[in-house]
């Protein structure tokens, strides 16, 4: 195995890489002797535990580690060998706090700079952790963000990933910002950015699979990637690495990393995808940000879904793996999205590798697959990025918001309710679509800063649209022809203003709208108008750590998941708590990072136990009914007397 | 002889907030009277219309028509050969007709696009109409290159609004 | 299935089976049938108005079996491309100057296809014959020599002349230099530099030089067609309603034949006359080396079939505005087609094994061991097409199948076509 970025490791390595050596790296995360015959590079050395949601890395002077610890605001910094060192950051919106950062790089005078995400801002703390000032707020302009992410230094720029604002800002050290990045075409979702000491400036455009290039002057010099699985191919970028002329992208949905040449061609790639839960130790899960230790030592990989660091150098330890790479082939494990809609016999659930929305029936009480829709592309009848759901189980339409692509779609399922129930391709006929970026920001009579980013979507009893938009934090009412009625929310922290909101749904009578407007952690409540009503924050009881998604019962019992607490939360009609279920952990009724929420067409509550890869399934008391997904995941479920949980948990 | 040509002004549809707009009946020196429709009797209006190569039913005059998923156009396809081949590239001609006045579509936003839901794959080629001077539209170089189930797709995006037209097409 | 349907057909004592009965076609087999039979001549190729052109066919067949077209003046297209071998060379990798990354396609009824090579990177035969000529790991020559050769020998200057008209003042080394070829990857490259040196009209009059010698290879290339096969003899008998029992096809054969329409799902790619719908798919095949498989495939061949300046739309083309014109300039392009290969003929197939893209599979049996177990498969990813699904045969029903595919090796030709000729000139008199 060739981890070809510790050079001092590499032994007689051709320059120029023939077909067969390439052939070579999808190998064991640990020592293995190439097809070619050349020694081992990296090894897994160690984890770091006891994060939430880590999604950046880098590596200091010192060599020192700093993670930010995303789900609890704050960063972390380690020294070389996974000594805690330091923490930075609270929660809040003031002076040196945070919210839900994912962005971090490290000067060579040891200030740290923090993509404070949550906030819009990038912030910057001195060497010793003192906060010393923060850069942009909320906004389109230039010097403004919207969903900062990944950043990069060189010695006297600071390179910004805008991702909401589609542009890679640069400023100076100090925070006056310079100007941006010009690509020949414009990004689509820049995700990260990394420079190297001879001024390669290389871009993660998650949003067009594929990473831009750029010399020290700013000029595009190549581009290279496409959508998919194979080699040279991406599927989710979460984060790039430039090191010594070499371009490393980590790739979340492809569970790797791959290696290559300025110019794009590709040299290695490296990750064996982790298959029992929370595996590790050298196995990769959704690998997010690489960081690269200025003297090659050592790297580090952040992985948020499983909540830890992991740290690959030299060492002794020689991981085996085995032939996973077929198992992964044959029977790929149904990993869900975060969103399901549910109503009469039909439930559905987004697929975000595949780009598809599972089909399943319930008129049994195990669901069972039977079609689905999509796959990824950018034609009508594919989906780039499916995010929202709703579903009319009398009607059988079905409508899909594509957060990535800003579309709409709705669609019939067309089944002959006389016919057995069967796997079929062919139900789904897509009717109509909406293009966002067509439609504009003049929308319903208003101007908005950005074009509308479509999340989760509901529908009332006379058809009419309730469509959260996630970039301009606003939910927007269309009519049952798509045409857009009017809007209400909008930034801030106020009554009837939303900061990240993640879910929406109607009350039975459509008369109330319930946002969860998950950075505010809490409920808001509007009528069906978009006049504010109310709102609530899980108290008395626990407050909402990070909720996400919202179901609505016959009777006006609301559920709700909180993915920070791993936790069900029931309420009654007017938000007070009535209950909950849950708790860290992977046996029966316990979550982890919980996502959306449904009630579908027999009563059952059914949650995406996210972190779980799989869905449960409670009565509205909160009994425990069944699960369904990934078979290594819901075995723990489904056998709760024969198994020691002790294997699974923390 | 006047004919009575639907036009749809794209520019004006997309400045407006996106709400679809009526077309507008415009009237043409020299064309025939009245909305022409490509047949009097619709076809099918269940959008799973059956054309099985080798015994093409011939349902109408010219082409196989079917209302839009969502009603509101008539689409016809007419290909240019008795059958239509497997694996060799032929040509065809689409007509759209708004589906309440039944007048011609014309300059309207057209993709074009086949895929066999049942393998999970479309065609090797990308269609590319082009409108005609008799109003519709031409497409050649289609390439059905499998056996099995077809679903062609006439995608008609208006402003910010696409409807899908959808047929079948089974060869043997 | 009929008699051979029971799993194992052994059982201590009993006989294997009592005398085979014929199979029987209904209607959709037979329809299906006269799909795959016969193979009419080749089609024609207007992007060469050269193709049929006797006098091309035989300075193609001459600079075929010329290994003055390589670098090293030892390698010719005969070298991988061997008669005796099918037209391929019996190994998993070609080996030209060097071992190339995939297996020599054969050139049986090359003329009937539609794209060239695995990935489809050429779509004409005279444009597939310039790769070769100028890819250092298999001829390794540039145009420029290409050229000087030509202008040199004087049968071969007077069959090209005969044909193409003039050649250019080639004697002059400073408009003309010994050795150049474009290669805008390595601008540094000495033979780039060189080309890059030369006028615009020059390039293109050697451009046109280098494309008239691929029109003269296809024109020898169309030649190599075997078809009225003993499956083409049986198919027209039961076509025509005779009904003498046939015996051009062994009843292992026929149940072969069975299985193909059928079951073993084989018409779902290998259809039409030459047993190939011509386009690319992924079989998933397992990589020669063991492990992923590395070779883009078609992904990659969309794009340089696209871009190359020998492609039916270049001025080198005598159609630009035909159909092949259009189909590469309406040519999809998605990472879908990412290791797909191209679909080949099953004619012929007796004399060239290996088999697949990298001679992975040394033989028929263990071809459609393949299909039938999908064992080693590399797997495809989510996005691609998923027609594959393992056949799971009996051992006597793989052998039916073989038995099959054995019966498509159609009549040799003239044997003047496999070795070289005295003169590239029709009526020459050496």
């Amino acid at each position: 195995m060739c981890w070809s970025i510790l050079e001092p490791f590499k032994i007689d390595r051709p320059m120029t890489i023939q077909p067969t050596s390439i052939l070579c790296v999808l190998a064991l995360a640990g020592a293995t002797p190439t097809v070619s015959g050349q020694e081992e590079v990296a090894q897994y050395l160690r984890t770091i535990h006891g994060l939430d949601t880590p999604r950046a890395v880098a590596v200091g002077p010192m060599d020192r580690i700093w993670v930010t610890d995303s789900g609890r605001d704050r960063v972390l910094g380690y020294g070389s060998d996974g000594q805690p060192l330091i923490t930075l950051g609270s929660r809040g919106r003031g002076p040196g706090q945070m919210l839900d950062p994912r962005g971090i790089c490290v000067a060579d005078d040891g200030r740290v700079y923090v993509a404070d995400t949550g906030n819009h801002r990038v912030l910057a703390f001195d060497q010793a952790g003192e906060f010393e000032f923060a850069i942009g707020e909320l906004g389109s302009e230039s010097g403004a963000f919207h969903t900062p992410l990944g950043l990069a230094l060189d010695k006297d720029r600071l390179f910004v990933c805008d991702a909401g604002n589609e542009r890679v800002q640069i400023f100076t050290h100090a925070g006056e910002p310079i100007g941006a990045l010009e690509p020949t075409t414009p990004f689509e979702r820049p995700v990260d950015v990394a420079v190297d000491g001879n001024g390669l400036i290389a871009v993660a455009d998650a949003g067009a699979y594929r990473c831009i290039v750029f010399d020290n002057a700013g000029r595009e010099i190549s581009r290279f990637g496409d959508a998919g699985y194979f080699p040279g191919l991406f599927s989710l970028m979460a984060g790039v690495e430039t090191f010594r002329d070499r371009i490393y992208v980590s790739d979340a949905e492809n569970h790797r990393v791959q290696e290559f040449s300025r110019e794009g061609e590709l040299l290695q790639k490296w990750g064996l995808h982790a298959i029992r839960p929370r595996e590790g130790r050298g196995k990769l899960h959704y690998p997010a940000q690489l960081a690269i230790a200025p003297s090659g030592e050592f790297s580090v990989l952040c992985e948020p879904f499983d909540d830890r660091v992991q740290i690959f150098g030299r060492g002794e330890e020689v991981v085996e793996g085995g032939d996973v790479f077929r198992l992964i082939n044959t029977q790929p494990s149904p990993h869900y999205g975060f969103r399901l809609a549910g109503s009469g016999h039909w439930l559905l659930i987004a697929e975000p590798e595949t780009q598809e929305l599972l089909v399943f029936d319930t008129q049994i009480p195990e669901p069972r697959l039977v079609s689905k829709v999509g796959g990824f592309g950018r034609r009508m009848g594919q989906f780039h990025g499916p995010d929202g759901i709703h579903i009319d189980g009398e009607a059988q339409t079905v409508v899909v918001t594509e957060r990535a692509g800003r579309r709409l779609q709705t669609l019939v399922l067309r089944v002959d309710p006389e016919a057995e129930v069967a796997f079929d391709r062919e139900m789904p006929g897509f009717v109509r679509m909406l293009d966002f970026d067509l439609l504009g920001r003049s929308v319903a009579g208003e101007t908005l800063e950005w074009t509308i980013e479509p999340s989760a979507v509901t529908r009332d009893g006379d058809g009419r649209i309730f469509l959260l938009d996630a970039r301009n934090e606003r939910v927007h009412v269309l009519s049952p022809g798509l045409a857009p009625l009017f809007s209400f929310g909008g930034h801030g922290d106020g009554p009837g203003q939303l900061r990240g909101p993640s879910d929406l749904e109607l009350s039975p009578d459509g008369k109330r709208v319930f946002v969860v407007d998950a950075l505010n952690r809490r409920v808001q409540v509007f009528d069906s108008e978009g006049q504010f009503q109310f709102s609530f924050d899980g108290t008395p009881g626990l407050p909402f750590d990070r909720p996400f998604g919202i179901a609505v019962a016959a009777d006006g019992k609301l559920f709700i998941t909180d993915t920070g607490s791993h936790v069900l939360r029931i309420f009654d009609a007017d938000g007070k708590p009535a209950g909950s279920v849950g708790g860290k952990g992977i046996r029966r009724s316990k979550f982890f990072k919980p996502r959306g929420v449904e009630v579908d067409g027999r009563g059952r509550v059914v949650v995406i136990d996210h972190g779980n890869h799989r869905a449960q399934m409670f009565s509205q008391a909160g009994e425990y009914l069944g699960c369904f997904g990934a078979r290594l995941y819901t075995r723990p479920a489904r056998l709760p007397h024969t198994f020691d949980p002790s294997d699974y948990e923390e | 002889m006047l004919k009575r040509i639907v036009v749809t002004s794209l520019v004006t549809i997309a400045a407006t907030c996106g709400c679809a707009t009526e077309p507008q009946v415009v009237e043409i020196p020299g064309a025939s009277d009245g909305p022409v429709a490509a047949t009097d009797e619709p076809v099918q209006a269940d959008g799973r219309v059956q054309w099985l190569r080798g015994r093409a039913p011939w349902p109408s005059e010219e082409g196989i028509g079917v209302e839009s998923n969502g009603g509101r156009y008539w689409v016809v396809y007419i290909p240019q050969v008795a059958e239509i081949p497997l694996n060799e590239e032929f040509d065809m001609e689409v007509r759209v007709f708004d589906a309440a006045t039944r007048s011609w579509l014309v300059n309207a936003d057209l993709t074009l696009d086949a895929r066999m839901p049942a393998h999970g794959h479309g065609m090797k080629i990308d269609a590319a109409p082009v409108q005609n001077a008799d109003g519709g539209y031409d497409v050649p170089g289609m390439l059905l290159h499998m056996v099995g189930h077809w679903e062609l797709y006439v995608d008609l995006t208006e402003g910010a609004i696409t409807e899908r037209a959808q047929f079948d097409i089974e060869l043997e | 299935m009929r008699a051979q349907d029971s799993s194992t057909g052994e059982s201590a004592g009993e006989e294997q089976v009592a005398a085979p009965t014929p199979v029987t076609f209904d209607a959709r087999q037979l329809r299906r049938i006269a799909r795959l039979s016969p193979l009419g001549p080749p089609p024609p190729s207007p992007t060469n108005r050269f193709a049929d052109d006797p006098r091309a066919r035989a300075l193609g067949h001459f600079l075929f079996f010329d290994p003055r077209l390589s670098s090293s003046g030892e390698v010719s297209c005969a070298t991988c491309h061997v008669p005796e071998l099918g037209f391929s060379d019996g190994k998993p990798l070609a080996e030209g100057l060097e071992r190339g990354t995939r297996h020599t396609p054969t050139l049986w009824n090359v003329a009937y296809q539609r794209w060239f090579f695995w990935d489809g990177r050429a779509d004409s035969l005279w444009s597939q014959a310039l790769g070769p000529l100028e890819n250092p790991l298999e001829m390794g020559t540039n145009r420029l020599a290409i050229a000087h050769l030509l202008n040199g020998d004087a049968s071969l200057r007077e069959a090209y002349e005969a044909l193409f008209g003039d050649l250019p003042r080639l004697e002059d080394r400073s408009r003309f230099p010994e050795h150049g070829r474009p290669l805008p990857g390595s601008t540094d490259d000495p033979q780039n530099r060189a080309w890059a040196g030369m006028q615009a009209a020059d390039q293109e009059a050697v451009d046109r030089v280098f494309a008239n010698v691929g029109k003269a290879l296809e024109a020898y290339e169309r030649e190599l067609v075997r078809r009225d096969s003993p499956f083409d003899r049986f198919a027209a008998r039961i076509l025509a309603g005779d009904p003498e029992p046939d015996d051009s096809l062994s009843v292992a054969a026929q149940q072969g034949l069975e299985l193909f329409l059928g079951r073993g799902r084989c018409t779902l790619c290998h259809v039409g006359p030459n047993l190939t719908d011509r386009e690319f798919h992924n079989t998933s095949a397992p990589s020669l080396p063991g492990g992923d498989e590395a070779d883009p495939g078609r992904y990659r061949g969309s794009q340089l079939v696209v871009s190359s300046p020998f492609n039916a739309a270049s001025p080198f083309s005598d159609a630009p505005d035909g159909t092949a014109a259009q189909r590469v300039a309406s040519l999809r392009q998605t990472s879908e087609s990412w290791g797909e290969f191209k679909t080949p003929s099953l004619r012929n197939l007796a004399d060239h094994a290996p088999y697949m893209h990298q001679g992975q599979f040394a033989s028929l049996e263990d071809v459609v061991r393949f299909y039938s177990t999908l064992e080693g498969s590399t797997g495809r990813s989510h996005h691609q097409e998923q027609i594959l699904v393992p056949l799971r045969l009996n051992n006597v029903e793989m052998a039916a199948l073989v038995a099959f595919l054995d019966s498509l090796s159609g009549t040799p030709i003239d044997p003047i076509w496999l070795s070289a000729p005295n003169s590239p000139i029709v009526s020459g008199p050496r």
